[in-house]
């Protein structure tokens, strides 16, 4: 429940009440359209299927503050910075906004769980690269290959989300 | 942060360091709270739980209502029969539009199309109400695209104030219209939503400040841009021939036809003769058509249609024009005509693509490329067919429309084309399922915009007009541009590995939909040889392999392989799951036409599947051999004939198969033969052994099937049997009884009273489509009952009843709901806690009637069998071991709870 959870948390404007609705009712319809449900796809695929019609939904209805919204009403400066992200260090005020926050949430979970864990590990649980490949059962050129390519990733996703549509519901 | 941290950041990068701060700094994880889980799983048992725990109903026509429950009687052939089912289940199910549920305590009828992009819903008031397609997944949200039909008029209003009325009142006398009171108007929208509508007129109204409406004529094309307008079909006006009447009542429009455009003033009518009307929003894809349905005859002409009067079509305020249709423009059969455009301009270049839907699924594709200033097209001696058309133009996401049906006799309605400019993006990452690793240079694309019907799975070179396709990078990212707006369904491959698709996925125009994650199983492979009827390897031979065709999917994916020098041949990338093989034979064999060989294969992640075959003698020297008074030959009995239709046509392109009647049910996958007739309705099957086969025919692509005949197979070499088939059908709808929504693809199986003895046997089984439609054909006169089944297992089977069944006679309405079931999973062990596998289980429900609910009544390598769809209730369980395991049979009850699935693990003492 924990992915979908942030997967429609950060796509909601963080809105918890939100999120809970959506995540409920994307189980719900899940439930109820089982049948429907092929197999040969991807079930988290399946249920954030679901949840972005639904976030779309509540869009509409002007319920949600959603990611293209809360970036379509910010501040130009901190697309700027961000577009920098590889060669000038953030400011204090970029790092700040609630935009940045809600392009971070987005973009990690919209990356696959070996890139995030990853990167939380290397970067929130401050583990060495060695720590980590004991942690997983890597080794350490396997890690740091691993931990390159997610680098990488988190980057392409995060400029795609802060610079084009803002992503999808 | 340690000083080693400080240490390890002061050696990082500047991308890293901001990533540490980011994630640091602004990433806040969102976890669900713990009492919100406790909700939405309550929220969730409440959706799974049945509402009222009746015994289904079961609705059959000309029949009393009646229980499904305690009718249920020991059919002694259904365990053999169901074993040989699944051996002949080839699944397959055609896509289809609608999905209709019935049967609703207050009367009720709701229809949902099955790819979600419109729905309806009539009530007791008769109105329907239609909404848009992903609004289908959201609670009771009905906002964006809202039609009400009440009393013979549809309304449709989209979000920018478009308004759309269909109006279809009885024409007033007075006018002087009248219409074939037999006649009727269809009325149908690109999406797939049809209604058949008696009599009627169209009325557009149009903002200026939103998107103008086109109406494609014959003549050309007339944009509304504000006000309203009203077109009316009539029949024959003062003894003139039957057309249509625009009327701008107000606002403004413009006529574009070949020699230009023409402002139409307010007041203005036009007369149209035959032909259709249809009207696009320029900002949507709603397309309304209205034209004269198969039984409209126009009524005869009094009078020669006036020619057309140029100062009138100069547009002088105030006449009344009647412009005759230029010949060449008038709607014909095997003419596809009309133009396309992007953002009201016409486009200059593009391409026009028919992806026939023949069965079984050909390669070959219909393609015309146009370039032309005025955006229009004529594309004449269309071959007569079922299409998918496709207009792709450069930089511009696809524009497709289903269900383009060409005849020799029926005209083709004029289309107008607005390319939409904005396509959705999506992106995501491709990894491989075992070890979670990126996949680099997997290919993801769209099915649902790919111009072709068959697509490869290994590597093979992708259809030339497959653009929308994108390759991953290192990172096993992937991004795929120019999406149509709607829904989709990606498909994912890599070398080594087991295609997966993204599922249903909406996207709307201008959208980028982020964060897919495909994960590719490791590939299942067949392999085998191929023999000659003289025992010797074919070399050359052609394989195609293919996993199960599924509903959502529109096209078939495919692996090809040819036969080295020792007949062996290997199909790759397949997904786990039901397969066939379709053996092409050699050059010389497609040459002389040789029906494909097809056998039935169940492939599991990482293993290989063995599926030899073996040719049939030349035909020549086969043919020259009278069967009777030739001796049984080591190659078996080859069977030939002509398969002809109720009215005596050949059928071709249906599937023959033969099952050996006493083939043991273990073995019964080994004792079936298949083969599809040719063209004249002819097929071949070699190799059959003596003895007694049953004869059965279904469609080509595998959905259905039913019994035709026994057939004596001689010791002999060759028998040649032509098959009439019968006309009689049964027909009706599988649905949910907890939703009231069909079940698409739910698996009905049909049984037949043999006369005298009374006993049931196994007749047929249908393949339900995506609305939970099924048609049981070419039945013969006698008493028949059928069982739905819900192939995800979570409704419990429900049967029909007795249903008799007259000589040619068409039963239509046998409508079968289908509650909750449950699911049981039987693992069974040793004393010393190892799996036993092979182990037979035989599950019996409190009647006493022993049913099966899986493929195999056998345990598998890990000891385990599931059974899914059960009846809840009482059921004993019988489990015995092979004798070679030396293990004590156990017998034991459990109880099975709605919606609930139970595990039950059973250990087997050591008999010694």
């Amino acid at each position: 429940m924990d992915a979908l959870y942030e997967f429609v948390h950060y796509r909601v404007g963080s809105d918890r009440a939100l999120a809970e609705d959506v995540v409920q009712d994307t189980f719900v319809i899940a439930i109820e359209k089982i049948a429907g449900f092929q197999g040969s796809s991807s079930l988290r695929t399946w249920l954030c299927g679901i949840a972005r019609n639904l976030i779309r939904s509540a869009r509409r209805k002007r319920r949600a503050a959603s990611l293209p919204d809360l970036l379509e009403g910010a501040d130009d400066r901190i697309f700027e910075m961000l577009e920098e992200i590889e060669r000038t260090e953030l400011p204090e005020w970029a790092l700040q906004r609630q935009e940045t926050a809600a392009l971070v949430g987005a973009t990690l979970s919209s990356l696959p769980p070996d890139y995030r864990h990853a990167l939380l590990q290397k970067y929130v649980e401050d583990l060495s690269v060695a720590d980590m490949g004991a942690v997983n059962g890597r080794g350490t050129k396997a890690t740091e290959s691993l931990l390159t390519r997610a680098r990488v990733a988190f980057a392409r996703v995060f400029a795609l989300l802060s610079g084009g549509a803002g992503g999808a519901a | 942060m340690s000083s080693g941290s400080e240490r390890r950041a002061s050696d990082e990068s500047v991308f890293e360091r901001n990533l540490r701060a980011l994630l640091t700094r602004c990433y806040q994880p969102a976890k669900a709270d713990p009492a919100f889980r406790a909700r939405a799983r309550a929220a969730c048992l409440a959706a799974v739980l049945p509402s009222a725990r009746g015994a289904p109903d079961v609705r059959v026509a000309g029949a009393d209502r009646r229980s499904a429950r305690g009718e249920r009687r020991q059919l002694p052939g259904w365990t053999r029969a169901a074993a040989a089912l699944a051996a002949l289940l080839l699944v397959a199910v055609p896509a289809t539009l609608w999905w209709i549920s019935e049967a609703r305590g207050d009367g009720r009828r709701d229809a949902i199309l099955a790819r979600g992009e419109v729905a309806a819903r009539c009530g007791p008031s008769e109105r329907w109400q239609a909404f848009g397609a992903d609004e289908s997944d959201g609670p009771d949200d009905r906002d964006v695209a809202h039609a009400v039909l009440a009393s013979g008029s549809l309304q449709v209003v989209t979000p920018a104030g478009l308004g759309l009325d269909v109006e279809l009142p009885d024409l007033p006398a007075a006018t002087g219209a009248c219409i074939d009171p037999a006649s009727r108007v269809r009325l149908e929208r690109t999406t797939g939503l049809e209604a058949e509508l008696e009599q009627g007129g169209l009325s557009l109204t149009c903002a200026n400040s939103g998107p103008a409406w086109t109406l494609a004529t014959p003549q050309g094309a007339l944009e509304l841009t504000d006000g309203s307008l009203t077109a009316r079909v009539i029949g024959a006006e003062g003894g003139g021939p039957a057309g249509a009447v625009w009327l701008l009542l107000d606002g403004s429009a413009a006529l574009r036809g070949a020699s230009g455009a023409r402002s139409l003033p307010s007041g203005r009518a036009v007369s149209l003769r035959l032909g259709a009307i249809t009207a696009y929003a320029a900002d949507d894809d709603a397309h309304v058509a209205v034209h004269p349905g198969p039984g409209f005859v126009p009524p005869s002409v009094a009078r020669p249609p006036e020619p057309l009067d140029a100062a009138e079509l100069a547009g002088e305020p105030g006449s009344a024009a009647t412009a005759a249709l230029p010949t060449a423009n008038l709607p014909a059969p095997r003419v596809l005509q009309g133009s396309v455009l992007s953002g009201g301009a016409p486009v200059t270049s593009f391409a026009l693509v028919l992806v026939p839907q023949d069965v079984p699924p050909r390669a070959e594709v219909e393609r015309l490329e146009v370039s032309a200033a005025d955006g229009r097209f004529r594309w004449a001696d269309v071959a007569p067919g079922n299409y998918v058309l496709f207009v792709l133009a450069p930089a511009a996401p696809a524009w497709k429309r289903s269900g383009v049906v060409v005849t020799a006799s029926e005209p083709l309605q004029p289309l107008v084309v607005e390319l939409d400019a904005n396509g959705a993006m999506v992106s995501g990452f491709v990894t491989d399922r075992a070890t979670g690793e990126p996949l680099a240079g997997a290919v993801v694309l769209s099915e649902t915009d790919a111009p072709a019907r068959l697509l490869p799975l290994d590597g093979s070179p992708m259809p030339e007009l497959v653009t929308v396709l994108a390759v991953t990078d290192e990172l096993g990212f992937f991004q795929l541009d120019r999406l149509t707006a709607g829904q989709q369904l990606l498909r994912a491959t890599a070398s080594g590995h087991a295609p997966d698709w993204s599922g249903p996925l909406t996207v709307q125009p201008g959208e980028h939909a982020e964060g897919l994650l495909f994960r590719l199983a490791p590939e299942a492979r067949v392999r085998g040889h191929v023999l000659g009827a003289d025992g010797l390897p074919s070399v050359g031979a052609i394989l195609i392999g293919s996993p199960q065709p599924d509903t959502l999917r529109p096209c078939v994916s495919y692996s090809f392989a040819a036969t080295g020098d020792d007949g062996s041949y290997m199909l790759g990338n397949q997904p786990a799951g039901a397969g066939i093989v379709i053996l092409l034979g050699d050059d010389e064999a497609r040459a002389s036409g040789t029906p494909p060989r097809i056998q039935a294969t169940s492939l599991s992640p990482g293993t290989d599947a063995v599926v030899d075959f073996t040719l049939a003698p030349a035909v020549a020297e086969a043919a020259a051999l009278p069967s009777a008074s030739v001796a049984a030959a080591d190659a078996g009995c080859r069977l030939r004939g002509r398969v002809l239709g109720p009215d005596g046509a050949a059928a071709p392109s249906a599937m023959i198969s033969l099952v050996r009647e006493d083939a043991p049910a273990a073995k019964a996958s080994e004792q079936w033969v298949g083969a599809m007739t040719a063209p004249d309705g002819s097929f071949d099957v070699p190799g059959l052994s003596p003895g007694t086969w049953e004869l059965f025919i279904g469609d080509g692509d595998g959905t259905s099937l039913c019994r035709v005949c026994t057939v004596e197979v001689p010791a002999a070499r060759e028998l040649v049997l032509d098959v009439s088939l019968t006309g009689g059908s049964l027909a009706g709808q599988a649905t949910s009884e907890e939703s009231g929504q069909p079940v698409s693809r739910a698996l009905l199986i049909l049984m037949r009273r043999d006369e005298p003895s009374g006993q049931w046997s196994f007749h047929g089984r249908q393949l339900a489509d995506a609305s939970g439609r099924f048609r049981f054909e070419h039945l013969a006169a006698g008493r028949y009952e059928f069982t739905a089944h819900d192939m995800d297992g979570v409704l419990a089977a429900s049967s029909s009843g007795d249903v008799l069944l007259t000589q040619d006679q068409d039963l239509d309405g046998l409508d079968v709901a289908l509650r909750l079931g449950s699911a049981l999973l039987v693992r069974v062990t040793d004393a010393r806690g190892a799996p036993v596998a092979d182990a037979l289980v035989i599950l019996t429900d409190a009647a006493g009637t022993s049913r099966q609910f899986a493929a195999s009544p056998r345990t598998g390598a890990e000891g385990v069998l599931r059974s899914a769809g059960m009846p809840p209730g009482l059921w004993r369980v019988a489990v015995s071991a092979p004798p070679e395991a030396g293990l004590v049979p156990r017998e034991v009850s459990v109880e099975l709870r709605v919606g609930e699935a139970e595990e039950l693990e059973l250990v087997l003492p050591d008999a010694r």
